[in-house]
């Protein structure tokens, strides 16, 4: 005996659950990337804020400039003082983690290894 | 006001000192969209607990089931995931589970794991 939510077959067999497709565009849903955020240290770097969790996980659709706002949240500091470098290169405020991980990263392993540096604020 | 924070469609960014478990993209049922999944063996491996303990104290976060073979066919679809990170199919070995459970990735799970949660607006 089919039960309605079973009729016109689903192919992986699975069970009917209720979801909010209105939501379905939402970030939350978004496939993951996964981060390592390593403090690039410069003898004229006086500060001493270094994220503790250094690990991180966000949506493939958070760009750089989102990603700024966060750390520097957790350190305590002015967005013009953090910077984000992959290779010594500093990314763009608008790249998305999709192209960053597309255009830097592609095929190799979890986290994708980033640096950040901290400007001395009296310069 | 937490409420809105929730329901509202920002981004979520999530922050720990360890390494991070391996999250899944996955569509677990046609009437649904895909979303973000745990292996729940690797959830109960990181809290030392088993999984009727686990769903006892926890009755209200998500556990579902999917074919393996399923599981892996997505998971292999996947651009930001290397081939050598796709959780091996065990060997065919008698009794050998066909089937993978997940547990869905949400805040509060999150936060047993030992993660911070940081929202973050697209427009900021």
């Amino acid at each position: 005996p089919l039960s309605p939510d079973t009729v016109g077959g689903d192919p992986m067999g699975l069970p009917y659950s209720t979801f909010d497709h209105s939501r379905a565009h939402y970030f939350r849903y978004d496939e993951h990337v996964s981060l390592c955020l390593e403090k690039l240290s410069s003898s004229k770097d006086k500060s001493k804020a270094v994220l503790q969790q250094k690990y991180v996980r966000c949506s493939v659709r958070a760009q750089i400039r989102h990603l700024r706002r966060v750390l520097c949240h957790r350190l305590g500091l002015p967005l013009q003082h953090v910077q984000i470098l992959f290779d010594n290169e500093p990314l763009p405020d608008h790249m998305t983690m999709k192209q960053l991980w597309l255009s830097r990263w592609f095929g190799k392993p979890a986290p994708l290894l980033l640096h950040y540096s901290i400007k001395d604020k009296r310069r | 006001q937490e409420e809105e924070e929730q329901e509202a469609d920002n981004f979520m960014f999530e922050f720990s000192d360890k390494p991070l478990l391996p999250s899944y993209n996955l569509q677990v049922s046609v009437s649904r969209g895909p979303c973000n999944w745990f292996l729940f063996s690797d959830v109960l491996k990181r809290l030392k607990l088993s999984s009727r303990i686990f769903q006892a104290r926890f009755p209200h976060l998500e556990v579902a089931t999917l074919p393996r073979a399923e599981f892996q066919r997505q998971v292999s679809l996947s651009q930001v995931l290397a081939q050598e990170e796709v959780p091996a199919s065990p060997e065919l070995a008698p009794g050998t589970a066909e089937t993978v459970e997940l547990v869905h990735y949400e805040p509060e799970l999150l936060q047993l794991l030992g993660s911070a949660v940081e929202y973050q607006a697209w427009s900021s």
